[in-house]
Parts: structure tokens; C-alpha cells; sequence
């Protein structure tokens, strides 16, 4: 062909102009979907708060949908939804995002309570000591306010059945408080009301209260437990333990004092696990199953034991399972085997099973074969 | 007046060439290259310590983000890209640009547009559209400058003494008349309101549609900004410079031709492959898949075409420093879009999706390809049309080796960092968990991040000594040496 310039001007535009039409006109004609089931317009303070994220670029690094193979994406299980294109239906400009440097927000409303978010917006670190997202201390505090409230919208009417329980549950603990620690304001005080210490007994099932903790307080436990906590606790429990982190200023009620031995004896480590694993709705205490594994849990519970000791005080070689607080709910570790005892180094008194030579059981009389007890000599 | 003099000549006649619109869109990107990457260097610092600069509102990293990529898109690379155009366009039709006058005025007002753009994103004004953040009331202001320089350059083509347009000159063509189409849509530049006033929406400066579809029109225009125009551009100064340089004709005229209707229709089927996992229509992503693996007709097509073109001229790339800066481009053109139709296909798109992947990728088109070709362009388009030697060869080399080592810090990191991303959201990691995998690899890109920045420094700096004191091409024989590149 002759490329004239009426042919590449008239040919540039009409294949372009055919593919436009092809893909952005047809589908826009044609597929206009339903609001789904959670969809809802936002208020007007939730909407000067969308403008606030849209003005400081939080979409480069927090998507909004969830994708089918996600199960984990916004860090919290009971809020996963895969995207639908009925979520959307309010919304004009998507915020959808590309970059997942940070969690997917699309059902963050109500995973947090308020002052959670005032406090991370505050200084991410604060919150989450790993996080590098930038401050926005800069927001004046109406500001922040409103970009909390769109945050709290997101996940439209799922997040709002979150975001209920969040502020009910917030009204029953601090009540419980009765104007003692944690409540208008007191922090570093572990002078709790017996009120406040049944109520927190009442929240897990009576099994957990009386579950012991399942890994012993070896000092290899205690060490781990004292990383966990001062990677990941410390914002808002602080390096002495008092609730008195960072991020305690913006909570109500305070984050919970670990240093008074009698306090730590009405609580079981079933207790903390249940706290641990779940979370504690209506307080900034948030749910650490999808971060932590099940030994990374005791053994920080196991920790959290020795704070009235001075486990945070002490220089880590000194950790050790004495100053495990015991008494009242603080049981004894249930029936222990000594990871550093020297036979349990060695292998004695272990039942495994050597391979013998000969064929292969076959059939079901694999099962007849009996262990052979095998007692090595310590190798000095 | 003997030919010596005629060359050397005054100041004056210098400044009033017919290049001197070329020289003056070139020298306002060289400006913009030095912002851009001081800007990417703050946010890619802020990524590794994200207390640097903490709590400054006009410097925190979402603010920063954007001013980074429209600087660096908008106002170095498509500056660059338009007064390369403007040298081109005169030399392949054999006659002056259309309007000199109008190129400098579109000149300025483009650098307002960018100073525009720096302050309002600054504030804290943006669309949220990624590549389209300026506001509203920006838009009209680009579109107006994107519309009398695409006048100016398609009435120069259209009055031209020498009758066959060479490719170069259809590339130019197409993404002069593409890049307002392109912005236009992607904008919807014609919805910045809400249609209901009773709605409590303040949106009033984003132009945009309301519902899923909105995404479909964002990507289509981030997608084809890349594709339509920075892509096109870059192509139009390869297929000039290459030849030029080497003094040997294009390879084939059939493969041109090829590569430039294909681009044109399979660059604008592929936007969909940005939200290939969002609740958007099937057959949208089909195309889009299906497009971006048709795209390697126009690559393929493209390169053989130019390194076929270099048979028996390898040896030319040691003594022309803008040969070298085109070809290695070139081979990381190569690389981005073998790497590009992977990632639109549904597999590995699971993988390397909303991971910095992407990132690396990105910066694989838009610094290791389209911006080594403008740096190419600039230094061959400087001395010929300034009459004028490159101040300092060598510091040209380091700002090559600068630029080149760390793009390739850049983007190795990230992707080996996306990757890693990829596979630890699959195994089901939350991202909070992954984040701390991600700061040693953002620590190497803020590294790399910096040899760019330098590189930058360093050509402003030649180019700014060139202008003023660069050795002046005396010699019929120094001439006929800049215009191979030499």
C-alpha cells in the first residue's frame, strides 16, 4: 500500500477509533451491573475522606478488590469478599489500585475500631512496627477523622455489621473499667477493677479460661516470645510492659499492663490466647492468627509472664522460666518434657523405629511391627 | 566568506536557526529529567525510612508518587520526544517546521502545565488515575497545548517539499494525533462533574464515570500513553537515528509498514490486561490478552528491522556515542516486551500481579528503553543542530554507564522482589508480613534510584557546557562527523 498522508492520518485515527469503540463502547453500553448485596453510597463525611485518599496517593500502594486466589489479602479472614462489579456501583473514579505494598483495603471497615486508625495514621509504627508507610500526622485532626471514616466505609454494608460490634463492644469494656486503668485517660496504672478482669473471663468460652499454655517456658520460648513482643507489641504495650506504647495516647481504653503479677493471675494463657489469635473487638487490640503460628503465640504468652519479673529489664541471657509469674489462673505449664535436658539432646529415651532390613511389611501387618527401642551412647 | 566562517558563525545566527525550537523543547526535558528523578529519589528513600521527611505534607510519598511519573512521562520523556520531532519532521520533508513561533509558545505553556502539575499534586489535588493525575482543569490546558503541537507538526508534514513520508514520519503522525485521542478518553474529559448535585460528592475536578467501568477507561488510557505514544515516539527517533548514523538505508520498507499498523491496533486492544483479575467483562480481557501477545509482531518486526539495518555497522556503536545509547535501548525494548505479553497472560499474571514486578517493568519501558533513545537523540541532535562538539565526551560515558547500571539495579531488584511478593501472597502470607521482605530490594532501588538521579545531573551539566562553550564545529569535516553521530 501507499502511505500517503491522508492514508496514515485517516488509518491511525479509524484503528484506534474501531478498537475504542470495539472495547470501551460496547462494554460500557452493555455491561451495567446491579448494586450487590454490600453496596452503599457514603455519606458525605465518607466522601471528604475518599477525596483525602485520593489527594494523597494511598491507592499506589492499597488496592481495593480482592482477587479469587487472595484468601489473605487484607489481613483479616473474617473480612475476606472477593471483588464483585456490583461493590462498585456508588463509586465515581475507581480506586481499585495496582500495587499491593501495603494490605487490600477493599473490606477494611471495621477490622480496626477508630482510634486504632488515629493512632497508625498518627505514625504507621506506632501500630505496626514494620509498616513503611508514611505518616500523615500532617492531617489536621477533622482530617483524619474523615479519612477514617471512608476507611470505615470500606466494605460498605459488611464493614458496617463490623463496625457496630467494634463500637458496642468499645461501650461494654470501658464501662467495665469503672473510671479505673485504661479508662478516661490513666495509662501506666495496672490497678484494674475486678469488674474489668471478669469482664475481659467472660468474652472467650469457659474452655479457653481454663486452657494452660501448651508449650513450656523453656528460656528458648521465653527468648522468641520477647522478639515477638518487641517486634510487634511494643507500639502500643511499650518496652516496660505498662500499656504505654506510642500509640497508647490515641487509645480508649489503654492497651493492657502486663507489669502487676496479681492482675497477670486472673488471666489463664488459654485467656490470652483466645485475645491473641481473635483479637479483642472495641479495643486497638487486633487479630494476630494470620501473622503468628501457633508456637510464636505461646511462646509470647510465655513471655508476657515474666514482664512483672523484669522480662523486659533483664539482658537475655537471664531469661528464665523462674520468673514465670504462677498463682491463680497462671497455672503451672502442663506436663512438661525439658527441650534443653541433655537426654532429650541426645536422643535417649526416644522411641524410634529402625529400619529393618529385609522386605517391606506388606499389607495391613505393617502395623504388627514392633518399635525398636533405640538407646544411642553420647557421643563426648 | 569562506566556509570556515559561515560555520563558526555568531551567536546570534545560532539562536535563530530553524532548530532552535528543537533545542528549546530538548533543553526544558533535560530540566525535567533532573526534577523527576530528584523527586523518585525522595520517594524511593521514603520507602526503604519511612520517617525521612515524615509529616511534611507536600513531600509524603503518595504526593511524591505522581510527581515523579508525570514528570518524567509528561515532561521529560514526551519533551524530549516532541523537540527530537521537531528536528526530525523539518529534516524528512525538507522543509522548516510549520511554525517556529508556535512551538516555543506550545514550548512554555507546556513547562506551565508541568509547573502546574508539580504544585497542585503537591497540594494534595489529584485524580487518583495513575500516568492521568493531573486534575481536571489541567487536562483542558493539555489538551489545548497537545492539540496546536500536533497542528503544528502534522502542517509541517502536510506543506512538505519532499514528496514520500519515511517511517519515521508516520510514527510521528500517529502519536501526535493519538496522544490527544488517547487523553481525551482516558480522562473522560467531558465528566469531571457528577451528574446528580444532590449527591454528596465533592469530586468536582476528576474526570471520570461512576461504577466498574471507570476502571476499564483508566486503564485503557494508562496502557496506551505507554503504547501510543511514548512507544510510537521512541520508535520514530530509532528509525531515524539508526539509519542516519550509520549512513545505510532501512532493512526492509515491508516490515515498517508491518510494525506500525500492527502497533496502532494491537497497542490499544491491551489495556484490560492492568485489571485482568477485576470483576470486568470476560471478553475485554480476552482482547486484551490476546493483543498483547499480538504485539510481538510489531516488536519483532521493529527490531529485526533496525538490527538488520545494523549489519556490517556493530563497530559504529564504540565511536557514536548516540548509537549507543539507541541500541542498547533497543536490546532493553527487546526485553520489555518479551516480559510484557507474559505478563498478560492469566497464569502469570496470578504471580506477578500488584507486585513491584510491575514497577520494574514499568521502569524497564519508560528509562531503560524511551529514555536511553531521547538521551541518543539529544546528543546527536545537539551538536548538529548547536554546530557545536559535546562538551565532554567522557562525562557523557559515565552519565551512559550511570543511567544504564542503575536502571538495571532498579529493575532487577524489584522483580526479584515482586516475585518474591507474588509467591509468598500465593502461599497465603499476609501483606502485612511481606512488606519487611520488600526494604533491603527498596534499599538497592533507592541505590540504582540514585545512579539515575547523577546520570541526570551529569547530562544537564554537558549539555548546559556544550551550549555555552562546547568546541565549535569549524571544519566541513567536524560536520559531516556530528551528523553520523561521531
Amino acid at each position: 500500500m501507499k502511505m500517503t498522508f491522508g492514508a496514515v492520518l485517516a488509518g491511525a485515527i479509524l484503528v484506534v477509533i474501531t478498537v475504542v469503540f470495539m472495547t470501551l463502547g460496547v462494554s460500557t453500553l452493555t455491561f451495567q451491573p446491579l448494586p450487590s448485596d454490600s453496596a452503599r453510597p457514603l455519606t458525605a463525611e465518607e466522601e471528604a475522606g475518599r477525596q483525602i485518599y485520593m489527594g494523597n496517593g494511598c491507592v499506589y500502594c492499597h488496592t481495593q478488590y480482592v482477587r479469587p486466589q487472595d484468601w489473605n489479602a487484607a489481613g483479616g479472614a473474617p473480612a475476606l469478599r472477593v471483588a464483585q462489579a456490583g461493590d462498585y456501583i456508588f463509586q465515581k473514579t475507581m480506586l481499585l489500585g495496582t500495587e499491593r505494598t501495603g494490605p487490600d483495603l477493599s473490606q477494611e471497615g471495621g477490622v480496626h475500631p477508630d482510634d486504632w486508625h488515629r493512632a497508625h495514621f498518627t505514625n504507621p509504627r506506632y501500630t505496626s512496627p514494620n509498616s513503611i508507610m508514611p505518616q500523615f500526622s500532617f492531617l489536621s485532626y477533622d482530617e483524619t477523622t474523615k479519612l477514617i471514616a471512608y476507611v470505615q466505609s470500606l466494605g460498605q454494608k459488611s464493614a458496617d455489621a463490623r463496625t457496630n460490634v467494634q463500637k458496642t463492644e468499645k461501650t461494654k469494656i470501658v464501662a467495665s473499667l469503672q473510671g479505673k486503668s485504661g479508662a478516661n485517660g490513666v495509662a501506666n496504672d495496672a490497678n484494674y477493677s475486678q469488674a474489668h478482669l471478669d469482664y475481659l473471663k467472660t468474652l472467650v468460652p469457659s474452655s479457653w479460661v481454663n486452657t494452660k499454655s501448651a508449650v513450656p517456658p523453656t528460656q528458648r520460648s521465653l527468648l522468641h516470645g520477647k522478639q515477638i513482643y518487641i517486634t510487634n507489641c511494643v507500639g502500643c504495650h511499650g518496652y516496660t510492659g505498662q500499656g504505654d506504647g506510642p500509640a497508647a495516647t490515641y487509645l480508649e481504653p489503654k492497651p493492657f499492663n502486663f507489669t502487676n503479677a496479681s492482675v497477670q493471675m486472673q488471666h489463664s494463657e488459654g485467656q490470652y490466647y483466645h485475645f491473641l489469635l481473635f483479637g479483642l473487638p472495641g479495643t486497638a487490640m487486633p487479630a494476630w492468627g494470620d501473622y503468628l503460628t501457633v508456637q510464636d503465640i505461646w511462646d509470647v504468652i510465655n513471655f508476657l509472664r515474666t514482664i512483672p519479673n523484669g522480662g523486659l529489664t533483664v539482658p537475655d541471657d537471664q531469661l528464665n522460666s523462674n520468673m514465670v509469674v504462677r498463682g491463680g489462673l497462671a497455672g503451672p505449664e502442663p506436663a512438661p518434657f525439658d527441650q534443653n535436658a541433655e537426654g532429650f539432646q541426645y536422643g535417649q529415651n526416644l522411641n524410634y523405629p529402625t529400619p529393618t532390613a529385609g522386605p517391606p511389611p506388606t499389607g495391613s501387618g505393617g502395623a504388627s511391627q514392633q518399635p525398636v527401642v533405640n538407646t544411642p551412647t553420647p557421643s563426648k | 566568506m569562506t566556509a570556515t566562517q559561515e560555520l563558526s558563525g555568531s551567536r546570534a545566527a545560532t539562536s535563530t536557526d530553524e532548530y532552535g525550537a528543537s533545542r528549546a523543547w530538548i533543553y526544558s526535558s533535560i530540566i525535567w529529567l533532573a526534577v523527576g528523578t530528584s523527586f523518585a529519589l525522595i520517594a524511593a528513600i521514603e520507602m526503604v525510612s519511612p520517617d525521612f521527611l515524615g509529616g511534611i505534607s507536600y513531600l509524603e510519598f503518595g504526593r511524591i508518587r505522581p510527581i515523579h511519573v508525570n514528570s518524567v512521562t509528561f515532561f521529560w520523556l514526551s519533551m524530549a520526544n516532541i523537540g527530537a520531532f521537531y528536528y526530525i519532521v523539518p529534516k524528512l520533508t525538507g522543509r522548516p517546521i510549520w511554525s517556529e513561533q508556535l512551538a516555543k509558545v506550545s514550548m512554555w505553556l507546556w513547562n506551565i502545565v508541568g509547573i502546574l502539575m508539580v504544585l497542585t499534586l503537591a497540594a494534595g489535588f489529584s485524580q487518583a488515575r495513575e500516568y492521568a493525575e493531573m486534575i481536571w482543569p489541567l487536562d483542558i490546558f493539555v489538551m489545548i497545548v497537545l492539540l496546536l503541537n500536533a497542528f503544528n507538526i502534522l502542517m509541517t508534514i502536510y506543506k512538505r517539499r519532499e514528496k514520500k513520508l519515511y517511517v519515521s514520519i508516520w510514527y510521528i503522525m500517529g502519536s501526535v494525533v493519538w496522544l490527544p485521542l488517547v487523553y481525551a478518553i482516558g480522562n473522560v474529559i467531558w465528566s469531571p462533574f457528577v451528574g446528580n448535585p444532590d449527591e454528596p460528592n465533592q469530586n468536582l475536578f476528576s474526570g471520570s464515570l461512576t461504577g466498574i467501568n471507570d476502571a476499564t477507561w483508566n486503564w485503557f488510557y494508562g496502557h496506551n500513553i505507554l503504547g501510543l505514544w511514548f512507544t510510537t515516539g521512541g520508535v520514530a527517533l530509532v528509525y531515524y537515528l539508526v539509519p542516519v548514523i550509520t549512513k545505510t538505508p532501512v532493512y526492509s520498507h515491508l516490515m515498517s509498514m508491518i510494525g506500525f499498523w500492527s502497533i496502532s491496533l494491537f497497542y490499544s486492544m491491551v489495556g484490560q490486561h492492568h485489571i485482568l483479575a477485576t470483576p470486568t467483562p470476560g471478553y475485554l480481557k480476552l482482547i486484551a490478552t490476546l493483543g498483547s501477545i499480538g504485539l510481538f509482531i510489531p516488536v519483532l518486526t521493529f527490531l529485526t528491522n533496525i538490527w538488520m539495518t545494523m549489519r556490517g555497522n556493530w563497530g559504529r556503536i564504540y565511536a557514536s556515542l548516540p548509537l549507543k545509547f539507541v541500541l542498547v535501548g533497543t536490546v532493553f525494548y527487546f526485553i520489555t516486551c518479551i516480559q510484557g505479553p507474559f505478563q498478560a497472560v492469566q497464569s502469570f499474571n496470578r504471580l506477578i500481579h500488584f507486585t513491584n514486578w510491575i514497577v520494574g517493568h514499568a521502569h524497564l519501558a519508560l528509562l531503560g528503553t524511551m529514555t536511553t533513545w531521547a538521551m541518543g537523540a539529544i546528543y546527536y541532535i545537539i551538536p548538529v543542530t548547536l554546530k557545536r562538539r559535546i562538551y565532554s565526551p567522557g562525562l557523557a560515558e559515565i552519565q551512559f554507564w550511570m543511567v544504564v547500571s542503575g536502571f538495571l539495579l532498579i529493575m532487577i531488584s524489584l522483580q526479584v522482589v515482586g516475585l518474591i511478593q507474588g509467591a509468598e501472597w500465593l502461599r497465603g502470607e499476609p501483606v502485612y508480613k511481606t512488606v519487611q521482605d520488600l526494604k533491603p530490594y527498596f534499599a538497592v532501588r533507592a541505590i540504582g534510584g540514585s545512579m539515575v538521579v547523577v546520570g541526570a545531573y551529569i547530562q544537564a551539566y554537558n549539555i548546559y557546557k556544550t551550549v555555552r562553550s562546547g568546541p565549535r564545529i569549524q571544519t566541513q569535516m567536524e560536520q559531516s562527523l556530528a551528523e553520523v553521530g561521531g
